[in-house]
């Protein structure tokens, strides 16, 4: 295996033309990546059609989520109980660690349980990105088994945090985690789908068959 | 084997298989536009696409070092395959190592590209595709005939029977997709569950944090890369890029030119194992890099071709793979794409053949979201199955006559003159010739034209002296 690694190495330095062997015991790699990556480069982003809070909007539901607004946090509970009464469901709720102290009323159950039927999970969308309507989620926040066996995810996502493009969230993410990342940085963007059979669009694979994004602010 | 062009044979044959074709024909390629206008800007989208993978593998020994770097900082694992063989053996001693006997698995081309599931069967793992395309075609036994959808050569109808026939789930509907699409997330959930390891592929590894990008729309991936204790990720060195701005550049081509959509519903970015913070994860990461010829590749005059991000725009727009199906191509890789990489990897000079399934129509360079120059890179495939001598011998026979002819424009002009006059004499002022002499292989499917005049040149050289 260390034969191979040499090997392809090797074989990639002729292919680029580089002068002689890289002696790895010498060259600071974290140096030489920094010299290659350090000259600032134009983005080129798609345009947005709206300002920042509509174009997310209008993506998040091009993309098959259901989006509505919220004044505070302190109002989800009810929100929820509403949800579910419109829905005439009852769901089994499972939170993010984050709102394990929201109190829910009947007709939502809390549960531990994500594969019961009828399924909800909540979490937090601790960025939004405008140009594609997605909103991201991470391992340290929120279990990506929440994230991906619930039947309908709810996304808590402040207004303040939407911002316009993919590189405006990297920025934040480097600063929030300082280069030490979480195990699983989650962008997502509406419910599951596949089109695997003769092409036709089926919202609900194995994710989520139902994404509600509540924006807050 | 039969060749390619028996194979043609048969897919045109194959009426289950027309039938899938024609149902998707332009199903993708309308989505796809519908996509580009929405952006606004897909051309600058493509050039700055292009301009990233250009660098990425510019400087590809030291992202690679990078990205190794990161990941072991990362507490992840990358080991080096140089050949197929190599990969099955890294990944089977790593499920032997936890004593694996169940593996789902997330869509990986470098996965079928080694043909890691036979591997695991015979190592007696059992291998569960979690995708629901892989999943038809591994319940089918058969592989993948697109790159992005692995079924599309499967109706409906061919699906609800091998549902009926090998789940034990007794009557029920399922005539409806909802009804299919429903019945495999119930059976494959359970795999998700049960499954000691979890081995998907990467759409992009990136050098600044060591990271693996794994772009889905279902949501098996990240059950596949997060529930098992073992994460493996099949990937090769070409999938680097060098920071998360060149990753954004990339995802903004990639589900536009593939099906259409901004973004696909799931892009995750998976560093390392699961850590202390982590509210779940897998306790180990391995990531096998696979050469197989690609370094190789990189030094040649087809190095253009490791920009591919395998978005399958090319194969949805090539009116011969859109005619025959991906099967026909006998490769992982199909359409043009697979018609360029095929002979490169595996140096099998029957792949030779897959270069010159093309009418040279120019769509695939003209929808590729990284401009690879496809019909370029095929035709250097042509010239080098001539030079090496790999065309059969009635082939290189007519190319060498063509050659010499083509370089002597009097007698050219000449024969092609006689040629015309005799066929025109033979039509006896028929549009076309339903038969003609060893030209059976044509017109048994269609008409052969006959010319109409003088030739080209000739009416070229009339038409200068009309204007004079």
């Amino acid at each position: 295996m260390t034969n191979s690694r040499n090997q392809i190495l090797h074989n990639i330095r002729q292919a680029v033309k580089r002068t002689g062997e890289i002696d790895e015991s010498k060259i600071n790699v974290a140096t030489e990546f920094a010299k290659l990556t350090s000259a600032k480069q134009a983005h080129v982003q798609p345009h947005l059609h709206k300002e920042l809070l509509p174009a997310f909007i209008q993506e998040a539901q091009t993309s098959a989520a259901q989006v509505h607004s919220l004044s505070e946090e302190t109002a989800i509970s009810a929100w929820l109980v509403q949800r579910a009464k419109q829905l005439n469901q009852q769901p089994q709720l499972t939170f993010a660690p984050e709102f394990s102290n929201l109190k829910v009323d009947p007709p939502i159950k809390t549960s531990e349980h994500i594969l019961a039927a009828n399924s909800w999970g909540l979490c937090r969308g601790i960025i939004g990105i405008a140009e594609t309507g997605t909103v991201i989620s991470n391992s340290h926040n929120c279990a990506s088994g929440l994230l991906f066996l619930v039947e309908r995810l709810i996304v808590v996502v402040n207004q303040s945090d939407i911002v316009a493009y993919q590189e405006d969230a990297w920025k934040i993410l480097r600063h929030r985690f300082n280069e030490q990342l979480p195990r699983s940085i989650n962008l997502i963007t509406g419910p599951s789908r596949t089109a695997d059979v003769e092409q036709t669009l089926q919202i609900g694979a194995h994710g989520p068959k139902w994404v509600d994004y509540l924006i807050v602010g | 084997m039969r060749d390619f062009i028996a194979r043609t044979g048969d897919a045109l044959a194959d009426t289950n298989l027309q039938t899938a074709l024609a149902k998707t024909r332009s199903g993708f390629v309308n989505k796809r536009l519908d996509a580009m206008q929405h952006a606004g800007n897909f051309e600058a989208l493509r050039d700055k696409a292009q301009t990233a993978r250009q660098q990425a593998l510019k400087d590809l020994d030291i992202y690679l070092l990078h990205f190794e770097q990161k990941v072991i900082e990362a507490g992840g694992h990358v080991h080096w395959a140089s050949t197929p063989e190599e990969m099955r053996e890294i990944v089977i001693s790593l499920c032997a190592k936890e004593n694996a006997r169940r593996v789902t698995k997330g869509k990986s081309m470098v996965g079928e590209e080694v043909y890691l599931n036979e591997a695991l069967e015979e190592a007696g793992i059992e291998p569960l595709e979690t995708d629901l395309g892989e999943y038809i075609i591994q319940l089918a036994k058969e592989k993948p005939s697109h790159i992005v959808v692995p079924a599309l050569h499967k109706t409906r109808e061919q699906i609800k029977a091998l549902f009926l026939g090998q789940h034990a789930l007794g009557e029920r509907e399922l005539d409806e997709v909802e009804n299919i699409v429903n019945e495999a997330r119930a059976v494959i959930r359970e795999h998700f569950l049960s499954a000691d390891i979890g081995i998907t592929g990467a759409n992009l590894l990136i050098a600044e944090t060591g990271t693996a990008v794994v772009v889905t729309n279902e949501g098996n991936g990240d059950l596949t890369a997060t529930l098992p204790k073992t994460h493996i990720i099949t990937s090769a060195i070409d999938k680097i890029i060098p920071t998360w701005d060149d990753a954004s550049a990339i995802i903004r081509v990639l589900a536009r030119s593939a099906t259409g959509q901004n973004i696909t519903a799931y892009t995750s970015f998976f560093t390392g194992p699961k850590k202390s913070k982590d509210q779940d994860g897998p306790d180990n990461f391995h990531i096998v890099l696979l050469d197989n010829n690609r370094s190789a590749i990189l030094g040649s005059e087809y190095k253009e071709m490791l920009q591919c991000i395998r978005c399958g725009a090319c194969m949805n727009h090539c009116p011969v793979y859109q005619t025959v199906g991906g099967h026909t191509y006998n490769s992982v890789y199909p359409g043009p794409m697979g018609a360029v990489l095929t002979p490169l990897l595996f140096k099998d000079k029957t792949h030779y053949q897959l270069p010159n399934a093309s009418s040279f129509c120019g769509r695939c360079e003209s929808v590729c979201p990284v401009k690879i120059p496809l019909p370029g890179l095929m035709r250097k495939l042509r010239n080098q199955e001539q030079k090496e001598g790999l065309k059969n011998k009635t082939g290189i026979w007519l190319n060498n006559l063509f050659c010499w002819l083509a370089s002597k424009p009097k007698l050219y002009t000449s024969l092609t003159h006689i040629a015309i006059s005799s066929f025109g004499i033979l039509s006896m002022g028929r549009a076309k010739f339903s038969s003609l002499p060893f030209l059976g292989g044509w017109t048994k499917h269609r008409d052969f034209p006959a010319p109409q005049g003088s030739s080209f040149q000739a009416q070229w050289r009339k038409r200068q002296t009309n204007d004079k």
